[in-house]
Order: structure tokens, then sequence, then C-alpha cells
């Protein structure tokens, strides 16, 4: 399968989940796999698709945080100190199943980066459902009303843990034939989320090894899916944004759609 | 509803035929199968009584594990019902896909069918593929 990868620069949440969509667009019409890997222009939040807007409210009462909603579910992220990556595949190639998750999608990304990380002489493993007390282990609690505000506050298997705290977590958003992921890299603890430790707080100190972290999550997506990846070297969009698709990102009607 | 009389699309929503008040309406849901695949579901948008749609095209939308799918309609017509009260017992969803788990029931439209979607053994086929 052939691919486009691209290691941009950092960008508005509106730039950036714009580029997201589209790079899902693209990729279900001519069954392109996209991976980008970004960063943000300023500190923001990204609430997931079926999160209310009132819940960022009371979190950010002040009203004075950028917050974009993503087109992918799970829990809201603070895009402070991370690195976010956004992969595009046919969702017959990534393996998807009826309606929805491609597990093993997941499974690849997630289990690059422990490698990654491991060279690096963390010790990182996928969360796999043991109970821990006071944590949320399943977003199904989130029907009871019960599930935390931040994404890295939730636990699922499949998230990449080091010594017990979530750094990585992933969601997915199915479109016709296409699949996105989205997923983010915590680096170190942002003042608007003091609960959450990074990398950094955990020992180690991930800031200027951002090419070495991007061609391991290349190499693991080779191996599994077979793509073999063209490096998008240009600071122009990975693809052309649909201008429906910035007007959507833009629209309070989106942002704040429940 | 028993699943052997229903009909599928290909993307795993069902659609039965039953009368309500001397009216004809289509009911509309998700299958066992996919329900077993997706596992943990969390939410669900459904569309609003008196909204249209056409066969083949989403109607509402699903998240299971991080996941966010659309559901896509297997028949054409009008929203005449809605289960909105599943959207606080989805758990439950997976022990009654097929009787408590309907979705929307869709007044179809004049010239709509069902008879191009797949019946029972094929989409078992389909599954076991």
């Amino acid at each position: 399968m052939e691919g486009i990868y691209q290691i941009d620069s950092a960008r508005s949440g509106i730039d950036n989940m714009s580029i997201d969509q589209a790079m899902l667009l693209q990729t279900a019409e001519d069954g392109i796999a996209r991976l980008r890997i970004y960063s943000w222009d300023k500190p923001t939040v990204s609430l997931g698709y079926f999160q209310k807007f009132e819940e960022f409210q009371s979190f950010n009462p002040a009203e004075d945080l950028s917050v974009v909603r993503r087109a992918t579910g799970g829990g809201a992220i603070v895009h402070h100190y991370d690195w976010t990556y956004s992969i595009t595949l046919p969702a017959t190639e990534a393996g998807a199943i009826a309606h929805g998750a491609s597990p093993r999608l997941y499974d690849c990304v997630h289990g690059a980066v422990i490698g990654w990380l491991g060279q690096h002489q963390v010790a990182a493993e996928l969360w796999s459902n043991q109970p821990l007390p006071g944590i949320q282990q399943s977003s199904a609690v989130c029907n009871a009303g019960g599930c935390s505000f931040l994404c890295f506050e939730r636990r699922h298997a499949g998230d990449v843990i080091v010594d017990g705290f979530k750094v990585m977590g992933s969601a997915q958003r199915r479109h016709g034939h296409a699949l996105l992921q989205h997923g983010s890299l915590l680096l170190r603890t942002s003042p608007l989320a003091t609960s959450l430790l990074g990398l950094s707080e955990l020992g180690f100190q991930p800031e200027g090894l951002l090419a070495g972290f991007s061609l391991q999550v290349v190499d693991g997506l080779r191996a599994d899916f077979g793509i073999q990846f063209q490096c998008y070297d240009c600071s122009d969009p990975i693809v052309p944004i649909p201008e429906e698709t910035q007007l959507k990102f833009e629209s309070k009607l989106w942002t704040a759609r429940i | 509803m028993n699943p052997e009389n229903l009909k599928y699309n290909e993307s795993h929503e069902w659609v039965g035929l039953t009368s309500e008040n001397g009216q004809q309406v289509a009911v509309v849901g998700i299958t066992d199968f996919a329900i077993q695949q997706l596992t943990d579901l969390v939410y669900m948008e459904l569309p609003k009584i008196g909204a249209q749609v056409v066969q083949g095209q989403q109607f509402g939308e699903v998240e299971s594990v991080k996941a966010v799918s659309p559901l896509y309609s297997p028949v054409t017509g009008k929203v005449v019902a809605v289960h909105s009260e599943l959207a606080d017992q989805l758990e439950g969803l997976a022990s009654d896909p097929y009787d408590n788990g309907w979705l929307i029931k869709v007044e179809m439209a004049a010239g709509a069918t069902i008879d191009n979607l797949l019946d029972y053994a094929a989409y078992q086929k389909q599954c076991a593929s």
C-alpha cells in the first residue's frame, strides 16, 4: 500500500482538525495511507466527538482556553506539551471490524511507541484492564455520568502506560471506506492539567527526539500493514483542505454541538 | 423480531417490516454480530422524529471503545419513532438487539424497497467470510 507521511509544523487547533478530516476524506477516495505527526501553536483543548461542551466550560470557566472538537471519540486532551499523530488508512487494509475500530491499528502504533520508549530505557506497557483503585477502566462508565473529562485520566485496554501513568492514548473515526486514528503522547505536565504526569516527570526527556519517534511509527506501520511511505517534506498541509471542512471546524455549532 | 425474517445492510444494520396502527413501518437496528464486534458501546446519536433517511446514507452514529462509526439506513423514508431511551442503556443492547434494541422506525417512502438488501443467509455468509 502506498503512503505519505509528514512531520508537520505547529498549527492551530482548527487547522489541525481540518487537515486530519481532509486526510480521512482523501484516503476514502484514493486509498492512500497518510500519517501526520504534529503539535499545536498554543495550548488547546480537543474535545471528544460525544463530549458535552458544558464539561469544557466547567473545566475552563474563564473560557480563555482555545478549544476544538475532534471527529474521534474519547475524552478531552489538553494539547500543551504533547506530540499528536493522525493516520488514515483504507478500513479494509486497517483490518477494521464491523462498524468501527481497528484494534490492529491501535496495537501497531502503540506497540511502536513502546518499542521507541524501550530504546530509551523507558519501561512502558499496554494497559490491560487490571483493576486499580480510583482509575476508570472503561469508557462504558461514561454512560453512568461518572466519566473523567480528560482522556489521560481514563484507562482503556491498549493505552500506553509508564509507571502506572497513561502517557499515550488514541481514538478512531470511521468514514465510508476509511479510518482515522488520532493519538497523543504526553511529554510533560501542563499547568492546565496538573493531575497528569508526562514522560519528563517520569524521568525521560523526549524533546529533540521527534524524528526518531516518527520513524519508529513509520517503521511499525510499514511492518504491520506493508505501507510504503514517502516523506512529504513541505510546510503546506499534507492534503488540500476543502473549504467546507475548514468552516465546519471553525464553527461554534460544531465545537458546541452537544 | 426473528433475525431469519429480516433484511441486512452489508454495514450490519437490519430492517424488518411490521404493522403498527394499520400502517406498515420499517424497524431498523444493528445486528448481534456488529454489537459483539463493537464491544463497549458508549454513545449513540439517532435522528429526530420527522427526519428523512435514505437507503445507504448515514442516519446516526455510534461510539464504541474509542471509535466513532456511522450508522447507515437500510431503507428510505421518514422517521416516525426513535428509541431515545436506548442511549441510557447501551450496555443492554447486546442482550436483545432484534427486539428491545431497535433504533428507529421508518415510514417507507413511496416506491422504497428493501428487496435489494441481503437476506439472512447472505448476511450470515458475509459475517463468516
